[in-house]
């Protein structure tokens, strides 16, 4: 794949042939070994945008998990910024930790419900190395007002905001720390549609003023087709198919990502086909 | 199965239906606001809205499942002519006439004891029939949701099940005593794409062959948009535009539909940003005077200072706008 800025070193990301398998466990092993990664190979440039889709099962958490070295991967390299994440440690751990910030389905779970939303924030600055009161609560405050929430939501907690409020708490959290890379996990999938609107365009603005790049893991097409200029989709562990977004929602290879397609609502007055029954 | 047709009339008749939720200290907040809809037999028919429009409650006080502080205030809601809000005894209606597909399987499941057991339930409480024929029959109705391998699996317990297969349960306990109608409380959202789609299709497939009816009540326009015949649509607890798939998605008139419409992003041609809806849904207990969809509303003018009414001069397409 050739990228717009297509030259080797520009590569954020990059897993060659990488695999996991969750070994089966119990008395019986009834569940067997599960692969939850096969030799999965894909790269993404600084800047560039990736979906990720496939449905559960497929292997895509696994993957996201990773990247965080959350878990391990058994063969097989996964290379950020250049250096293996598998084997770093200390300081440069530490530094993977803060430039790969990850955004969950559910923020509420992420958030420590005794915090207001400001200290939590505060925390990402502090880690940076940010002590002086004052100086944090003014980034504190313009992060608030960069993801469209009043500055004065800094003294709320968590469970006094609504979803969308709390997904962009969620985002200015991980923007705290000024990262590299974004890892979205089904980041608009609990909300309302015309909510689910507006983060997607908060998504796209702050992209363009902080410049990180993007991983979008959703079971949701569209999304993928409004946010990602690149696309992979996964079964069972296995990329089936990767490419252009465009050119795989266009012409899509394999027969799973043509059932992923059709079976993709989509608002028309048209009536859908339905996918065959395996 | 019996002929569910009702000649000259709907199935479900649901005029200005108005539910309150009583407050302690605050005065009653309107939860749903002179709701009128229609069932037909054998009908697919959408009910959408984001969260807190009402639709949900909506649909539960037919059954009589209003929660404890909730009530119907005014209004009515016929089944077949028979009155549902006042006098009948809604433990009679719920699972023999109107039967609910609730939303989240896992936990509408009784997790000791068997989905056999759960599925043939109804047919005990209702039907009083014996136990063996009561296996046969549950056999049966997994078989008709494609549950594979079905007489046998009925003795697992709900946790042996996948998310598919746990709602395709549920649909069997409500197609169990065989109701005309049936409603689906958002029974895929849960699911993935591909398995949401068998779903549907059972729904459809389940019309075609028993000629019940489904309101199927959802957030989600795209999936409404791609098998529902008629669509009803709600804004903070009224109905705003309702009428065929058709004139809703391609003769879409109140401008809360355009906005929903026009905020769903495409699988291709997405415009740079999307449109978006600014400020957000009032809650129930914020008194608006006029249209409550006004101070988001891109089209609104000096009329609208004044509530709008359903307009139903255009047949079935009908919408609550002056400017529409």
């Amino acid at each position: 794949m050739r990228f717009a800025v297509g030259m080797p070193d520009a590569m954020l990301l990059v897993a060659r042939n990488l695999s996991r398998t969750f070994r089966g466990r119990g008395l019986l092993r009834r569940g067997g070994d599960v692969r939850a990664l096969r030799q999965v190979s894909f790269s993404l440039a600084k800047n560039q945008t990736l979906g990720i889709v496939g449905e559960s099962g497929s292997g895509k958490s696994t993957l996201l998990r990773a990247i965080l070295r959350l878990t391990p991967y058994d063969s097989g390299s996964l290379a950020f910024d250049g250096a293996e994440i598998a084997t770093l440690s200390g300081a440069a751990l530490k530094d993977l930790r803060r430039r790969v910030q990850p955004v969950f389905q559910d923020p509420y779970a992420t958030f420590n419900p005794r915090f207001s939303i400001g200290s939590s924030i505060a925390l990402g600055f502090e880690l940076l190395g940010e002590h002086r009161r004052q100086d944090i609560r003014e980034e504190v405050r313009r992060l608030l007002d960069d993801v469209g929430l009043d500055p004065d939501l800094e003294r709320t907690l968590p469970h006094e905001l609504s979803g969308g409020q709390r997904q962009r708490a969620a985002i200015a959290r991980a923007l705290a720390v000024r990262p590299d890379l974004l890892l979205l996990d089904e980041p608009t999938s609990a909300l309302d549609v015309s909510v689910q609107a507006q983060v997607l365009n908060l998504f796209k603005d702050l992209r363009r003023r902080y410049g990180f790049s993007l991983i979008l893991v959703t079971h949701d097409l569209p999304v993928v087709g409004f946010m990602c200029d690149h696309l992979l989709v996964m079964k069972s562990g296995e990329v089936v198919e990767r490419g252009a977004t465009a050119n795989v929602i266009g012409n899509p290879v394999s027969a799973y990502t043509r059932a992923l397609i059709r079976s993709a609502p989509e608002v028309s007055g048209k009536k859908t086909q339905p996918v065959a029954r395996q | 199965m019996t002929d569910h047709g009702h000649a000259g009339e709907g199935l479900l008749e649901v005029e200005g239906l108005t539910i309150v939720l009583r407050h302690r200290h605050r005065p009653p907040a309107t939860i749903a606001r002179d709701v009128s809809l229609r069932v037909n037999a054998g009908e697919i028919v959408g009910l959408i809205g984001e969260s807190g429009s009402g639709k949900t409650m909506t649909a539960k006080s037919l059954i009589g499942l209003l929660p404890d502080r909730m009530e119907v205030v005014s209004g009515h809601a016929r089944f077949r002519g028979r009155d549902l809000l006042h006098g009948g005894d809604p433990a009679r209606v719920r699972g023999r006439d109107i039967a609910l597909i609730p939303q989240d399987a896992l936990h509408a499941l009784n997790p000791v004891k068997t989905i056999g057991w759960q599925v043939g339930e109804p047919l005990q409480v209702h039907g009083g029939l014996r136990q063996r024929r009561i296996a046969t029959v549950v056999g049966d109705l997994l078989e008709r949701v494609h549950i594979p391998d079905a007489r046998r699996r009925a003795v697992d317990y709900p946790h042996q099940f996948s998310g598919g297969m746990q709602q395709r349960a549920l649909t069997a306990m409500a197609l169990s005593m065989e109701p005309p109608l049936i409603l689906a409380d958002e029974p895929t959202t849960a699911l993935d794409v591909t398995i949401q789609a068998e779903i549907i299709d059972l729904i459809g497939e389940l019309r075609d062959a028993t000629g019940a009816s489904f309101l199927f009540i959802s957030h989600d326009l795209a999936l409404v948009s791609s098998f529902c015949d008629r669509i009803y649509v709600m804004y903070a607890g009224e109905i705003v535009e309702s009428g065929t798939r058709d004139a809703i998605f391609s003769h879409t008139r109140h401008p809360y539909t355009r906005a929903l419409i026009g905020a769903a992003p495409r699988l291709a041609g997405n415009p740079e940003r999307l449109p978006t809806i600014p400020g957000r849904i009032p809650q129930p207990h914020e008194e608006i005077r006029g249209c409550r969809f006004r101070e988001r509303c891109p089209e609104a003018g000096a009329a609208c200072g004044e509530a709008p009414r359903l307009d139903t001069a255009d047949g079935d397409h009908a919408f609550r706008c002056w400017y529409a």
